[in-house]
């Protein structure tokens, strides 16, 4: 089960960086506007993550199995993203 | 929205909702059958979990096989895996008609457990509804229309990626239906289009049997006998010893790896011809094909073996096992069950949608009220249903004959009567039958825990999914479904 | 959402189911048979190429079906496409 957490929140920061780098979500996340470098940052910062858990899961679970599990994994890192900004967004 | 889009909404709409009447309760009971060994472990709790070694069980087996069916054709074992920790042996003079029996792992004493489907009823439900050939047509159809709702799903969503993350559960009804709808949909779309592809891919052997016409003169096995190497030979007539089978197992355990032999197949035990045949497991590779060796029973010698594919016969069976899931682990399994209830919530939010849109437009007029009905049997409906399956395997007694046609009987029961009741409650239904199954759910948990459950770790495990899922129930129905105002 | 343009808008569902189920079988069919009589390789391979299609010709015209102007259209188009496929099987 350890592999599938650190998979899941590796995945589950990617998804918050690239919410964040998207301009509605910053604001109400954070209650302020973002610079275009700051969300440019974000979003590198995000695809960076998500390939980290791609390498991760493969690393782990292998070429042909680690992408599925991390298909799986990302379906909920997107629906906790949308839970946050759904409590967040008050 | 795109022209295509728009072109494509009423396919969308109303091709998804009718056939989400059927495709829910299919993804549903999918999800179930991801854990078929469990459940079949908690509705039999005659069956125990003890941990042994391989050889041990063999030995065990090979003991009660020399017992009971020393005059029989072929005697099948099956080894003690972690998902199910005891023994299975089959004999007969038929390969396809053997009779089983389960055992001890430790003690190979003979378990007696009550008759039933146990899980793999949900894995024929979802397959065929238990009708054979018409109901994979059936299936086939539906997955059809279920890929072509997601595809255009894709093109109607103008705002595929701006709303990406957008859940507004505060806004206006319409809304937050939208947004589960579209939310659920998304962040499940990879898994949603595999599990619907490879399924209609399954299916598609039977209602699609045009190669099978041209290449084999229709013959619905040809194909695997191409592909499957098979070692046999006719029976001599004249007595020999065999070799223990745990000899056996180890030299198979030497090719196929160590712990990775799932069954033996035994042809002819105590002919001079006779021939021990072993499979490996499929749990760590995707695609479900399972490599083999056969030895002579009498000497060991290697008989043949088979641990190359045909390439386009392991991507198919790679197809396959992307369905079956087999492969990595209790990790990909709890991905697999929740993102096949996501599947379910997508298609039950889109209905809900469709519902409200056209009520708004036509009123409780009798069309309506059918269709509300088949919405709420469909949703509330079928996991009453399930839920009716597993209670019946605790109510009725365990040494009842054909106790197993009267679960499978309960399931379909309970769910024609959601349907009246929901024709007669009209929309209040939702709201009740949800609260029902919500308390359904603690109630068998409760029960199993009170009743031994905690002992077992995969009884455990569907008493905990049994509570969270009421609870779940118990919240949704009070957020959306109080007061008749479902949708 | 049924297109409007159709004359014919009382057959207009009708047809598109017909083109839909029908339509879609039909050209899946004599897709295969081609595939069956064209591939040069063995029938265990082809048998397992086209089962991982199968589901590509029927939701391709399920999705045209709907899509297309004009029913007729919807249901004719896939149809002669079947014929014209089956047509090369038996010329060849």
């Amino acid at each position: 089960m350890m592999p599938l957490l650190v998979t899941g929140l590796l995945t589950l920061a990617a998804m918050c960086c690239l919410a964040l780098g998207m301009e509605r979500h910053f604001h109400a996340w954070l209650g302020r506007a973002a610079t275009p470098r700051q969300r440019k940052d974000l979003r590198l910062a995000g695809w960076f993550l998500l390939a980290g858990a791609i390498a991760l899961s493969i690393r782990h679970w292998g070429a042909s199995i680690g992408p599925v599990i991390w298909l799986g994994v990302l379906t909920f890192a997107i629906l906790g993203v949308a839970l946050i900004l759904a409590v967040r967004g008050r | 929205m795109s022209p295509l889009g728009k072109a494509l909404m009423g396919l969308h709409a109303w091709g998804g909702m009718i056939f989400s009447w059927l495709l829910i309760p299919v993804f549903i009971t999918g999800s179930i059958a991801v854990f078929e060994p469990e459940v079949s472990q908690w509705m039999q709790p005659e069956l125990t979990a003890h941990p042994t070694r391989p050889s041990n069980a063999v030995a065990l087996a090979e003991a009660h096989l020399n017992e009971h069916a020393s005059d029989q054709s072929f005697w099948r074992i099956r080894l003690p895996s972690e998902r199910e920790p005891h023994i299975g042996v089959a004999w007969g003079k038929n390969p396809r008609q053997l009779h089983e029996e389960t055992l001890d792992a430790v003690s190979g004493e003979p378990l007696h457990e009550r008759e039933t489907e146990g899980g793999h009823f949900f894995t024929h439900f979802h397959a065929d509804l238990l009708l054979g050939a018409p109901g994979r047509w059936i299936v086939g159809a539906a997955g059809i229309v279920m890929l072509a709702a997601l595809v255009s799903g894709i093109l109607i969503h103008h705002r595929f990626f701006a709303e990406f993350f957008t859940l507004r559960p505060r806004a206006g009804k319409r809304r937050a239906w939208l947004d589960v709808h579209n939310l659920t949909g998304v962040a499940s779309l990879p898994f949603l289009l595999m599990i619907t592809y490879t399924g209609c891919v399954i299916l598609a052997e039977t209602f699609m049997p045009a190669a099978t016409r041209a290449l084999y003169d229709g013959n619905p096995r040809a194909n695997r006998a191409e592909v499957v190497k098979s070692f046999e030979r006719k029976p001599s007539g004249v007595p020999a010893g065999m070799l223990p089978l745990a000899t056996h197992l180890a030299a198979a355990e030497a090719i196929l790896g160590e712990g990775k032999v799932s069954s033996l197949l035994v042809r002819h035990p105590g002919d001079r011809n006779g021939l021990v045949q072993a499979y490996r497991h499929v749990d760590d590779r995707l695609a479900a094909v399972s490599d083999h060796v056969t030895f002579d029973a009498a000497n060991g010698t290697l008989f043949g073996q088979q641990t190359e594919w045909n390439p386009m016969t392991y991507a198919y069976r790679a197809q396959v096992g992307l369905h079956t899931a087999h492969f990595g682990g209790l990790s990909l399994r709890w991905l697999y069950f929740l993102s096949g209830l996501l599947g379910a919530l997508m298609m039950a939010a889109g209905t809900a949608l469709l519902l409200r849109k056209r009520r708004q437009r036509a009123g409780e007029d009798r069309p309506q009220r059918l269709l509300d009905a088949l919405g709420a049997a469909s949703i509330p409906g079928s996991i009453l249903a399930s839920l009716a399956y597993l209670a019946a395997n605790r109510l009725i007694p365990a040494e009842t004959g054909g106790r197993e046609t009267l679960e499978i009987a309960a399931f379909f029961s309970v769910w024609a009567i959601t349907l009246i009741h929901a024709l007669l409650r009209r929309r209040r239904a939702w709201h009740e039958q949800f609260v029902a199954a919500s308390a359904a759910c603690v109630l068998l948990a409760l029960a199993d825990t009170y009743s031994g459950g905690l002992v077992d770790a995969a009884r455990r495990g569907v008493d905990l999914t049994l509570l969270a899922t009421g609870a779940l129930l118990f919240a949704s129905s009070r957020r959306f479904f109080r007061t008749g105002d479902a949708t | 959402m049924t297109r409007k343009s159709d004359k014919n808008v009382r057959f207009d569902l009708p047809l598109r189911l017909g083109a839909a189920t029908l339509g879609g079988y039909a050209l899946c069919w004599s897709l295969f048979v081609l595939l069956c009589a064209w591939l040069p390789f063995s029938k265990a391979t082809v048998w397992y190429f086209t089962g991982q299609l199968a589901p590509l010709p029927l939701l391709g015209v399920l999705l045209w079906a709907f899509a297309a102007h004009g029913a007729w259209r919807a249901l004719l188009w896939p149809l002669a496409l079947a014929a014209g496929l089956y047509l090369l099987v038996l010329i060849r």
